[in-house]
């Protein structure tokens, strides 16, 4: 069997150690996250999430354990050198990523990291067209200063910056909060799309459960720093009162199918998507009035 | 590295010294300053020093995290302290190279120098690790409250030292933030030719700069909105207490400086 893409191996981390400051933010982490696949990461406010994104992309170094990508591994001792080469083949969209646009011009901006991972200007420019087109930017923005557009469109020019990159693993930090419904749904196909038909590994960190039920091939739940389950997401959102426990809300669509149990239903596997629900409630429906 | 360096933050451990009216603890903190320059002799400093350890530890304060956060101050003044013995010259001539040598009147006074900055930094440390940033500006605004009457803007300066105030640890988040954006997107801070390095801060001044102007703006929406227009005749919602603590705390002082000036005259 192939080794898993990337392996958390008792990963402990202390933000300011040896403070009175002090906070343990993650304790005894094992994860295994497979190549091409759609892993969502959910928790309450202050688990933890965010602290995993930036350890796997060596922004922080663990304080104990350590996280292998591919063949690298980062550990409280590697090296800038190894960072950078784990750095080049992941790309992440921050909480609010439109804090980091600088450039004069949004193709520059685009650009940007390409370049940093060695590309030459041209090439690096043809990168970001590319990705312009892929978030459904028009190529008459590329000249615009970045900082000239609204805030949907800035967001996009954000997610563009990192896509350019080719990243083969792609982390997403609650991508689509504050965009409107549609921007939503746009965004979460987009990656969508770059998952299925570029194969890229995709982690996404989201309160939004009904992502994490329509994207995810498994979910993995966070709760005061410590991963407390790794399941597909039927398994993690069949027990209501489990989900409460961890502070975690029940997809819309699971949460009717909870529901209707209620009135003598029976859901297995739990639905997960409104297509699903509907399915399933038809079958039922027409054997009861055979 | 500057995560470790304690001067300027503010660690609540609720000790005595915390809960001392901030008026109080700033003229004190700049009046122990002042009578650190009239120490003359070992004695003095080391009346002088055994207080200042007191202080610390009446802080509740690790003594280990207090010496971590000073020690790299400590290494600054050590280098200037050095440079100063090898450049100063009278005394008796230990040893000599050209223009540098050290001399007795040299290291005496070396030694003293560094016992002074090394005072005055645990002593206004301790007055940052006591008080938090917005009562010192509270402090500040009542102490220049008289200059009022000279037609200094004292409301004014002293909004703008408590916004200032309040505003670094949010723009130390956000540049944060900013940096692990950019060093996601393959920017190596600190690495390479000085030019590159300080290229490489552009892409983080930048958006900090932006951000910064958008939220100052938005501060001042926020205040128009409410109403704000002007410091002149505003009630306040923090009220400074001057309680017995805080004068018992001047009788202290008092007592310090009488034993210190006992000292210098014996000597
Ligand atoms: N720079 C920091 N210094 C000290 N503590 C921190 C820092 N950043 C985060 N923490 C603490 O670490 C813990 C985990 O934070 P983290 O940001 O990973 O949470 P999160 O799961 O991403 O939360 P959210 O859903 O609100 O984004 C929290 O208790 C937080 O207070
Ligand atoms: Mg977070």
């Amino acid at each position: 069997m192939a080794l898993p893409k990337i392996e958390f191996k008792q990963v402990a981390f202390t933000y300011q150690p040896n403070t009175p400051f002090a906070v343990k933010a993650l304790d005894h982490i094992n994860l295994e996250i497979p190549e091409n696949s759609y892993t969502a990461i959910v928790g309450h406010t202050g688990s933890g999430k965010s602290t995993i994104i930036q350890l796997l992309d060596g922004l922080l170094l663990p304080t104990s354990g350590s996280i292998r990508v591919d063949e690298n591994v980062i550990s409280a001792t590697s090296s800038n050198a190894q960072l950078g080469r784990i750095r080049s083949q992941i790309g992440i969209v921050f909480q609010f990523p439109e804090a980091q646009l600088f450039e004069e011009t949004v193709l520059k901006d685009i650009a940007f990291g390409p370049q940093n991972f060695g590309k030459s200007e041209e090439e690096a420019f043809a990168l970001a067209r590319e990705a312009m087109q892929l978030v459904g930017l028009d190529a008459d923005l590329a000249e615009r200063s970045p900082f000239e557009l609204s805030g949907g469109q800035m967001r996009r020019v954000a997610i563009a910056g990192v896509l350019a990159m080719k990243p083969s693993i792609l982390i997403l930090d609650e991508p689509t909060a504050g965009l409107d419904p549609r921007g939503q749904r746009e965004t979460m196909q987009l990656f969508e799309r770059l998952h299925v038909d570029q194969h890229v590994t995709v982690i996404l960190v989201t309160h939004q459960m009904e992502d994490a039920a329509q994207y995810a091939d498994q979910i993995a739940v966070m709760n005061g720093g410590q991963l407390v389950k790794v399941a597909e997401p039927a398994q993690i959102f069949a027990n209501p009162q489990w989900l409460k426990d961890n502070h975690l809300t029940v997809p819309k669509t699971t949460q009717m199918a909870h529901e209707l149990e209620r009135g003598g239903f029976t859901f297995n596997p739990y639905p997960l998507t409104l297509e699903q629900l509907a399915v399933q409630i038809k079958r039922q429906l027409e054997s009861r009035t055979q | 590295m500057f995560s470790k360096v304690l001067f300027g933050r503010f660690v609540p451990t609720n000790s005595l010294i915390h809960r001392l009216d901030p008026r109080a603890k700033l003229v004190l903190s700049l009046y122990f300053i002042v009578i650190i320059f009239m120490a003359n002799s070992w004695q003095t400093y080391a009346w002088l020093a055994a207080f200042t350890l007191g202080v610390i530890l009446s802080t509740k304060v690790p003594l280990k995290f207090f010496w971590d956060g000073i020690r790299p101050l400590v290494w600054i003044i050590l280098f200037t302290v050095i440079l100063q013995i090898f450049f100063s010259s009278g005394g008796h001539v230990y040893w000599a190279w050209g223009i540098l040598s050290v001399t007795q009147f040299g290291l005496v006074n070396g030694v003293y120098i560094f016992c002074r900055f090394l005072l005055i930094i645990c002593m206004s440390t301790v007055l940052t690790l006591t008080t938090q940033p917005l009562m010192i500006a509270d402090a500040v605004e009542a102490l220049l409250k008289p200059l009022a009457k000279l037609k200094v803007p004292v409301y004014e300066l002293a909004l703008m030292l408590s916004i200032a105030l309040r505003f670094v640890p949010t723009l130390m988040d956000e540049s944060q933030k900013i940096m692990n954006a950019q060093r996601a997107r393959g920017v190596n801070f600190g690495t390479g030719s000085l030019i590159k390095r300080v290229r490489s801060l552009i892409p983080i001044l930048i958006p900090l700069f932006i951000s910064a102007f958008n939220r100052a703006e938005d501060l001042a929406t926020a205040m128009e909105a409410r109403g704000y227009s002007g410091g002149e005749g505003r009630s306040k919602y923090r009220l400074l207490h001057w309680h017995r603590a805080d004068t018992v705390a001047c009788v202290v002082m008092l007592g310090v400086t009488l034993i210190l000036f006992e000292l210098r005259y014996l000597a």
